[in-house]
């Protein structure tokens, strides 16, 4: 094929693809890699509620359960995991999956309960006052250590 | 009507000339080795994160583009991991400009399966869109006309370099359009979901602190620079009309060298932005790669190639001299 007829059909494709997304709806039907690009467009109020893991020891004491308990190390992908249980309403199978992560973990040694809880948090109290919101506990699990009773 | 039909046939073909600009293969080469190395490390550094989709829950397994076309559930792990090893070695031999027509596609479609795959699992990222656009292009593309293994070969046998050619030019063309549509197509979604309002900033601020929060709640620190700015909401209305600068704007990158400059500088300032107040990382333009295509990249590259040619050549000599001979009374 001539060089200058395949740049062209090449050219048109990707630029057609590219543009392709205009078409849809950005919040609703982004995709890869043709993507709507909507990330920072979602109006987002200040006030926000979201899933998360908490860990406890036996005294009590409140323990961060991090990205790689939940997914990988990705935060977005560790949200999307406890907003998927959530619909898909196997939030108890999630907490007992972060239970057994949190055991093999030995800087969460002293973690004995593991809590989804659904958080509604004000973010600029939160991160400029440290003010924590309410939260609703949605599941709770042992961790799973060899020997307990 | 006579005088008309010139006119248009004037004018396509002046956008025929412009689109099949002659530019020197090296050029093109040079944008195939930077995107090559960038894929490559891109997939070294993440290996480990890459291979970890192999083994999420099936149940967050929720497919998009390509992967959903040819899957409703997730491969076995050992199948996904060997795609994403193969992706590796493909990224090197395209870099490296080894059978550039038979392996680059093959590579292309690679990068696109094993970052669809990682996508698939409930969150779309938007980090590795335009990666996989470009690698899509220049695997089309006669990319390894020089400075590569296919071309050293081809020298070997007689055959002259390539001239600057049209064929290179619409590479580049290419590669920048795609660039600056997204851009465009970032803009339009934030105009369509919130309208000109976007500007006023408090929707980005509100996005920074959210995103911080979430982070925070997780145990990952939020961006120390983000928490007193989030105080000053004046400063978030100039930063989203900058943004907004830049997506609507990005077309005139392609119009002129000079604006292209100050549009990639401009565009790359939003990304550091971006880094600074949200801790997310857009690694292939903040390292530069997505704009390399607005540049005479072969200068820069030819420039290092030259000198790890010239390092390597002292370093095989030093190696085939003798070593020197020792004196009888040592």
């Amino acid at each position: 094929m001539h060089p200058r007829l395949v740049g062209a059909v090449v050219s048109v494709v990707a630029i057609v693809a590219t543009a392709s997304p205009v078409l849809r709806r950005p919040a609703r039907d982004d995709s890869f890699p043709l993507s709507t690009y909507p990330m920072f467009a979602f109006s987002r109020p200040l006030k926000q509620t979201f899933e998360y893991a908490i860990g406890y020891t036996d005294a009590g004491e409140r323990r961060t359960i991090r990205p790689r308990h939940v997914a990988n190390a990705e935060v977005m992908q560790a949200i999307m995991t406890f907003a998927s249980a959530v619909r898909r309403r196997a939030v108890p199978e999630l907490c007992d999956r972060i239970a057994a992560r949190v055991a093999a973990d030995p800087a969460l040694a002293d973690v004995t309960t593991v809590q989804i809880v659904r958080g509604t948090h004000d973010a600029l109290a939160f991160l400029v006052h440290g003010e924590r919101g309410p939260e609703r506990q949605l599941a709770t699990c042992a961790v799973p250590r060899p020997g307990a009773r | 009507m006579t005088t008309a039909a010139p006119a248009r046939r004037g004018l396509a073909a002046r956008a025929g000339d412009w689109w099949f600009v002659a530019a020197p293969a090296e050029r093109l080469a040079a944008l195939r080795i930077v995107v090559g190395l960038y894929a490559t490390l891109d997939l070294l550094v993440r290996l480990r994160l890459l291979l970890g989709y192999a083994h999420l829950h099936a149940a967050d397994f929720k497919p998009v583009g390509v992967v959903g076309l040819v899957v409703r559930a997730p491969l076995p792990p050992g199948l996904a991991e060997a795609i994403v090893v193969a992706a590796l070695g493909l990224a090197v031999l395209f870099t490296l400009g080894l059978l550039h027509r038979a392996l680059a596609p093959l590579f292309a479609l690679a990068l696109l399966w094993v970052t669809s795959y990682r996508n698939s699992w409930g969150m779309v990222f938007h980090t590795e869109n335009l990666e996989v656009l470009h690698v899509a292009i220049l695997a089309l593309a006669p990319a390894a006309d020089a400075w590569s293994l296919d071309a050293r070969r081809r020298g070997r046998r007689g055959a002259d370099a390539p001239p600057a050619d049209g064929r290179h030019g619409w590479a580049l063309r290419a590669v920048t359009a795609v660039t600056v549509i997204t851009y465009v197509l970032a803009g339009v979604a934030k105009l369509r979901m919130a309208g000109w309002a976007w500007i006023d900033g408090e929707q980005l601020r509100n996005q920074i602190a959210f995103d911080n929060l979430r982070r925070a709640v997780m145990g990952v620190p939020p961006s120390p620079l983000a928490v007193p700015l989030l105080e000053s909401p004046w400063l978030f209305s100039a930063l989203a009309a900058l943004t907004m600068v830049v997506e609507v704007g990005a077309p005139l990158a392609m119009v002129h060298r000079r604006i292209a400059a100050a549009w990639a500088v401009t565009a790359w300032s939003f990304h550091v932005g971006v880094l600074a107040l949200m801790h997310i990382a857009f690694p292939y333009p903040l390292l530069g790669v997505a704009y390399a295509s607005l540049f005479r990249l072969e200068r820069p590259v030819g420039w290092v190639g030259r000198r790890a040619a010239g390092a390597a050549r002292r370093l095989t000599s030093r190696r085939g001299r003798p070593a020197p001979a020792r004196s009888a009374d040592r």
